[in-house]
């Protein structure tokens, strides 16, 4: 009943956030996103070069075991670029972004900030959380964009480098395999994942209760209900891409 | 051109701290080593039981999704090729090679991450690390020494859950969606994880506990100022779990599968 | 009554470019209470920290009972430690644990008691302090005033030689204050154990203190019995006695 009940008032906190959305401050907005941005985006590249690197060493020993070493450009666009490096980088942005924002959030509310901007009559919705939440839903698509291009770039260095693919076909495989459907379903799970994280990292730092207590527990419920969450999404979302569940 | 510099300036900063905080976190490690290597049972038990009720519930809901995503994307890959009685060997090996250690890991990550680095950056700012020390009872080693152990021991027993979890999902939408025949799944899946590959996800999945908790409790331990102190606490610790996780994954795949060196 | 048990020879220590305590020297006498005040920021914290070897002094000797703290290894930093209680600022009891695990902590890690005794031992801690039957209680269902009588109790628990005080009436009103004077005072006057009280509360430091220090930028400006400092002329020792903002005592 809780449970439900916490549902409910979350559901109720997005829908006035995006009623103020014409209202919201664009400024802090753009400001926000480009500390935001800046701030992972070494962090997601770290992360997706190597999950690239891992992914072509093993995939090409798997393949070679086949008999089909040649298809590695086509395995890393199926597997990578549809589903590990958006994956990955989503999942990292996430945790990186929704924690962070949830610690912040708190800090001002058990700093009693927040108090102090309803008292001088500035709605924090607007001026503080939704611009952190738009913020994150645009920012989260970007950087899981380049995320996934570093991961394709770093494949592709090690294939064709250190695997000894031919570069020619490795790409053109590659390439090949990517269709404009997989784009578009990135986007879209980036998007989504995006839009939970602010949301969430808002709304568990705007309920955080009082002390320093507060703040690691408004982190903590938002980055394990974000991969909760974002791991169903994710598969919900593939489903309707790609089909084949049901 | 100024954003193109702001970037290159985020990110030397960025590889710099990382430097640094990396052989700080060395050093902590060894002073923990030194002092308590061995917890105290009452909070090593206390820890591992905390450690494993906050990480059950999300690895079954994450790992369980997943699961079913391979089996979804790879029953796709393979029907392509036609070669359908690959699609259990395939589910199997990315299971207990990268997705129950890795998920696993994550778990210990967000919650390490969140909760143990701010729960030892609460007892920082609130002076009890230093009540510890005046009590003449060292932190380290009833602190911070049964959350590393804990890390150690709960995160492998995690990745057997995952494992199960995952190949329970592959299981329900190969035979549920794409018409698989159960049983033979279920055999081919149980052929293909030799006793190795369980022994290598076990010592996986230990070091990956270990690690993050360690991340964590450092963060924890140098914690300063308040609640924000706490919040940066956390945020610091996220990060070097997620980068934490990444380079020990490519370190231990390197040596327990042979796999060879990315960069020589 | 009159040997010193802590002395402190020339004690400097830096953060950084800052220099926190400046060459200062000053003997504690058994069985009295000193109390050290100053504004904010004139090192009182460090001061306390170097006694019990939380922090090192960069020049200079800390002696306590005839120790040198910043000459020992830690395992005998750790047998020297069971000679201190502290208090601290808002208590630092450990918040996973009831009131009563808190006060038994430092007997549990160092004396293998029986149970009973160890239980007889947290009522008659709690009972000094004025808390008793509290030992089920959380620190986060306290009041500030009990947090702290529940941190004395802690401190007393292992019968110090010496117990220190971290602002020991800061965030509280005036009402509880002064039952917190009274209780250092009486618990003093009891146990005859040797204080060291750091604070900025002028009242509590005149309705407590034997001896006082005061500290300005990092040296000690006002050294002697209670009455001689509070007799003195010292427009810094003025100014802070006499609560006025005007002085060389420069408020940022």
């Amino acid at each position: 009943m809780d449970a439900l009940a916490s549902v409910g008032a979350f559901s109720r906190f997005c829908v006035r956030g995006v009623r103020v959305l014409p209202r919201m401050d664009r400024r802090e907005t753009l400001d926000v996103a480009a500390s935001m941005a800046f701030g992972t985006l070494l962090v997601t590249l770290a992360v997706t070069a190597f999950a690239g690197a891992m992914l072509t060493v093993q995939g090409f020993a798997s393949l070679k075991a086949f008999g089909t070493p040649e298809l590695l450009g086509m395995f890393i666009s199926l597997a990578g670029v549809r589903e590990v490096f958006p994956l990955i980088a989503a999942g990292c942005i996430g945790a990186k972004l929704g924690s962070a924002l949830a610690a912040e959030v708190a800090t001002l509310r058990t700093g009693q900030q927040l108090d102090a901007l309803e008292v001088m009559g500035i709605e924090p919705l607007e001026h503080l959380l939704m611009p952190r939440m738009t913020a994150a839903t645009l920012v989260t698509p970007l950087l899981a964009g380049l995320g996934v291009l570093c991961g394709l770039g770093a494949s592709g260095v090690i294939a064709t480098l250190q695997l000894g693919v031919d570069p020619g076909a490795f790409w053109a495989r590659a390439l090949d395999s990517i269709h404009p459907r997989d784009i578009a379903a990135g986007l879209t799970k980036a998007l989504a994942f995006g839009a939970l994280t602010g949301s969430l990292g808002c709304w568990h730092g705007y309920t955080a209760g009082s002390g320093p207590w507060a703040v690691g527990r408004a982190a903590n419920l938002t980055v394990v209900q974000l991969m909760v969450v974002g791991a169903l999404v994710n598969l919900l979302l593939s489903h309707l891409f790609y089909g084949g569940l049901l | 051109m100024e954003l193109a510099r702001d970037a290159l300036a985020a990110l030397g900063e960025g590889a710099r701290d990382l430097c640094a905080g990396a052989a700080r976190l060395m050093l902590f490690v060894v002073s923990v080593l030194r002092h308590g290597a061995l917890p105290p049972a009452g909070p090593l038990a206390e820890q591992c039981w905390v450690l494993s009720r906050q990480c059950v519930l999300p690895v079954t809901l994450v790992v369980l999704p997943m699961g079913a995503l391979i089996s979804l994307q790879g029953a796709s890959l393979i029907e392509s090729f036609g070669v359908e009685r690959l699609l259990a060997p395939l589910v199997a090996l990315t299971a207990v090679r990268e997705l129950a250690p890795g998920f696993a890991a994550m778990m210990v990550a967000m919650q390490a991450g969140t909760a143990v680095s701010a729960e030892v950056a609460v007892m920082r700012v609130r002076e009890e690390l230093d009540a510890y020390e005046l009590m003449a009872v060292d932190p380290l080693r009833h602190v911070v020494a049964p959350r590393l152990w804990a890390g150690m021991l709960v995160a492998p027993l995690l990745s057997v859950l995952a494992l199960l979890w995952a190949v329970m999902g592959a299981w329900a939408v190969a035979v549920g969606a794409r018409g698989f025949a159960s049983r033979a799944f279920l055999e081919g899946c149980l052929v293909t994880i030799t006793p190795w590959d369980l022994a290598a996800m076990t010592i996986k999945s230990a070091v990956f506990g270990l690690v993050l908790c360690a991340v964590a409790c450092f963060e924890g331990w140098y914690a300063r100022g308040g609640a924000l102190g706490v919040g940066r606490a956390t945020n610091r610790a996220v990060v070097g779990a997620i980068l934490g996780i990444l380079m020990f994954n490519y370190v231990l795949n390197s040596l327990l599968y042979g796999a060879p060196a990315v960069f020589t | 009554m009159s040997d010193p048990v802590i002395e402190l020879r020339d004690v400097t220590r830096r953060f950084g470019a800052l220099t926190v305590l400046d060459g200062v020297s000053m003997s504690l006498l058994r069985g009295e209470t000193t109390v050290i005040v100053g504004p904010s920021g004139t090192g009182k914290s460090t001061l306390i920290k170097l006694l019990v070897g939380l922090l090192k002094p960069d020049a200079g000797t800390v002696l306590v009972d005839g120790q040198d703290v910043g000459k020992l290894g830690r395992a005998e930093l750790m047998r020297l430690r069971r000679k201190f209680g502290m208090l601290f600022q808002d208590g630092a009891l450990f918040h996973g644990m009831t009131v009563a695990q808190n006060v038994a902590f430092p007997l549990r890690h160092h004396l293998a008691l029986k149970r009973e005794e160890e239980e007889r031992r947290v009522e008659v801690a709690l009972q000094q302090v004025g808390l008793p039957g509290l030992g089920r209680r959380r620190p986060d269902e306290l009041s500030g005033g009990q947090r702290k009588r529940v941190g004395l109790a802690r401190a007393l628990v292992m019968e110090p030689m010496i117990v220190l005080f971290d602002e020991p009436t800061s965030g509280l009103d005036p009402v509880t204050s002064a039952a917190i004077d009274e209780l250092i005072v009486d618990t003093r006057k009891r146990l005859g154990l040797t204080f060291v009280v750091i604070t900025h509360d002028v009242q509590s430091c005149v309705h407590i203190a034997d001896r006082v220090g005061m500290l300005w930028e990092g040296r000690l400006r006002a050294w002697g019995p209670l009455a001689e400092v509070t007799a003195s002329t010292d427009p810094v020792v003025r100014q802070f006695f006499d609560r006025r903002s005007d002085g060389p005592i420069k408020v940022v």
